[in-house]
């Protein structure tokens, strides 16, 4: 089944393009279901797809080498649950959140696989409740940019927008991090 | 105080106890004897560990606090020793003198011979060996074969110097006991007190000062500054040392204040500065004390608490570093200062001269003092408090001290970043024993700008005339 031009346009990276432009992004679109705990993106992957998701709840984690009692472990730590809101998951969450939940009518993830074709994966997605998505290749997506060079601009204009807030907050992190390092080494 | 010297058989190190210089001694791991040369180190006597006190715990957690200690002393293994041997000798008597003592014991039941038991037997033996081990000895009842004797030779030898440990152990833990609870101090009384750790010199000193500065003070009855010291000598003299302090009130903890255990006797927890000095107590005056042991204080007494401000005094300036590190508030190095005032004499003639006067403290005529910030002048300039000081004190306002916030790492990090990895942070840093914040720290603002804004964390340093100190 394909995805319809309104599924694609409640996605904040296509919601700037006309119903013309996101009908010919759906005709590229299979819509996938899949049912909860399962895993669409791995932290680490390269990737040239973008998931769409149009319905339910994910969550991103990521990997943290973390002090244990007997050395280091290494431990996925949950940062965020994305849900859709047009419409609702079928069913409610698994498993209860930890983590803020972010709403929105529907979302994109690993959109940097529309600018890389080997796009690395930051952090790892599973579905927590059962989702209906839909997989965006590189090479499809540059196949309509072709067709129509006006989409490119506020697709990647948003991508853009998303990966200079990721930046800044990374570098924020580095800034912490750093901070907590020649503190501990001060203080321990 | 110990004998320290190298064994001529196996160069071995030899440390003897309460040993002069001519007399023998033993190597631990070959066995020769060698007498003790008058060229022999002298170096501290370890004392044995110290039992600690049970006041703050319950009756029944002392009484098996007690008991532990009892056990740890080797009490439990002396006694179980005892009744090792008193066995042990009365089975030898039992196998090689059977005869002897069955004919004995039925002459005390007043039986036939053929009528005694082993059972019989074997309790007559085990008495002969308790009473030969206690040294009664009633005689009723003795070996008679020469193998038997000469057993029975052994036994009352290794019985007498058994005894001997024995008792020695029971009198030395007798004693530890007495002098630790003599020694345990009231909660309630000590708050806010100085601990002097170390002895040298330099303590009689700090304490000849800190008596001066009383002594400009009116008396307050149970007002007297409480000062623990926390050295290693004899009671009686450090009691000659302190007499004539009659302004301070004085106690003395006898200890190493490297010792966990010593420290909290002294309820440093509680107090408010603690003085670290090299410990010249236990040596011979000849001999350096060792500075090493500080910075390893300075980190024994954070764990314990972070509220005490400690003050170490080294003259080894490589270990500044590593007591910066260990978390020592204030550093005094011996001599620091001398290669300036030497300079000085010859460069700025007056100025050594002028830091002698306004640095000692007590001393007749100009001082430095460090005095709060009156209330009417909180954020202020700094010219209103100097024009302040100048008319009512006629005192001289050189600058301030300021209570810098210290550095807190969540108040750095506030809302920047990732929440997960802030949270990861903190916990990663409390879960490895780091505190996220540091303490305040005081920091000099020496002759600042006319318009320098003042608030309540400045204190004034002020040039006084010792006159008008007290209407400061």
């Amino acid at each position: 089944m394909k995805a319809t031009a309104k599924q694609i346009k409640k996605v904040n990276f296509f919601s700037s393009l006309t119903d013309q432009q996101c009908a010919s992004i759906a005709e590229m679109v299979e819509v996938v279901e899949c049912p909860a705990d399962e895993t669409l993106l791995t932290e680490g992957d390269f990737g040239d797809k973008m998931i769409l998701v149009f319905r339910g709840q994910v969550e991103v984690s990521k990997d943290f080498t973390l002090r244990a009692k007997d050395g280091f472990e290494l431990s996925q730590k949950p940062i965020i649950r994305l849900e859709t809101t047009d419409p609702a998951p079928v069913s409610g969450p698994k498993t209860e959140a930890v983590v803020p939940v972010v709403r929105s009518p529907a979302f994109g993830l690993g959109e940097f696989s529309l600018v890389l074709d080997k796009a690395i994966r930051t952090a790892h997605t599973v579905t927590t409740t059962p989702v209906q998505y839909g997989v965006l290749t590189l090479k499809n997506f540059k196949q309509i940019t072709d067709e129509d060079p006006t989409i490119a601009g506020p697709v990647y204009f948003e991508v853009a927008k998303n990966a200079v807030n990721s930046l800044s907050k990374a570098s924020e992190d580095i800034k912490n991090l750093t901070q907590a390092f020649f503190f501990a080494l001060l203080r321990g | 105080m110990a004998l320290r010297y190298s064994c001529p058989s196996c160069e071995m190190d030899i440390t003897v106890l309460y040993l002069e210089a001519g007399r023998k001694a033993k190597c631990k791991k070959c066995g020769a004897e060698s007498l003790v040369p008058p060229s022999a180190a002298k170096v501290r006597a370890e004392p044995p560990p110290l039992a600690r006190p049970a006041t703050s715990m319950g009756e029944g957690h002392a009484l098996g606090h007690r008991l532990r200690e009892i056990i740890k002393t080797g009490f439990v293994k002396y006694t179980a020793g005892t009744v090792a041997l008193v066995l042990v000798a009365s089975l030898l008597m039992f196998f090689f003198e059977y005869d002897n003592y069955a004919g004995s014991v039925a002459g005390h039941l007043g039986k036939d011979q053929s009528e005694i038991t082993a059972w019989d037997t074997f309790l007559h033996t085990l008495w002969w060996s308790l009473v030969t081990f206690t040294t009664v000895g009633y005689g009723d009842i003795s070996p008679a074969s020469h193998l038997g004797k000469f057993f029975g030779a052994i036994i009352m030898l290794s019985s007498f110097f058994w005894a001997i440990l024995l008792s020695g152990v029971v009198a030395s833990f007798l004693v530890e006991v007495a002098l630790r609870e003599d020694d345990t101090l009231d909660q309630n009384k000590f708050k806010g007190h100085t601990i002097i750790a170390g002895w040298s010199l330099m303590v009689e000193d700090i304490l000849k000062v800190m008596q001066t500065e009383e002594s400009t003070k009116p008396v307050v009855i149970g007002g007297a500054p409480l000062i623990i010291l926390i050295n290693e000598m004899p009671r009686d003299e450090i009691k000659r040392a302190v007499e004539n302090f009659d302004r301070l009130d004085i106690t003395h903890i006898s200890g190493r204040y490297t010792q966990e255990a010593v420290l909290e006797k002294a309820i440093v927890d509680q107090a408010e500065n603690m003085i670290l000095v090299p410990d010249k107590s236990g040596l011979a005056a000849e001999d350096p004390a060792d500075e090493n042991v500080i910075p390893l204080t300075v980190f024994a007494v954070r764990s314990l608490t972070d509220n005490v401000r400690l003050i170490a005094h080294i003259a080894n300036s490589e270990l500044k570093e590593q007591l910066v590190q260990a978390g020592c508030d204030e550093i005094v190095l011996t001599d620091e200062h001398t290669p300036d005032m030497i300079t000085n004499h010859i460069l700025n003639p007056g100025v050594p001269q002028l830091v002698e006067q306004i640095g000692a403290v007590g001393g007749d005529g100009h001082r430095l003092e460090i005095v709060d910030l009156p209330p009417l002048l909180i954020d202020s300039t700094h010219l209103n408090v100097f024009s302040y000081f100048k008319e009512n004190f006629s005192a001289l306002l050189l600058g301030y001290t300021v209570q810098a916030s210290g550095f807190d790492l969540e108040d750095e990090m506030g809302e920047t970043g990732d929440p997960i990895v802030r949270q990861m942070i903190t916990e990663q840093l409390q879960q490895s024993g780091i505190k996220l914040s540091s303490e305040e720290k005081m920091e000099l603002e020496i002759n600042p700008s006319d318009d320098y804004q003042v608030s309540a964390k400045n204190r004034c340093v002020v040039l006084m005339n010792n006159q008008n100190v007290e209407q400061a």
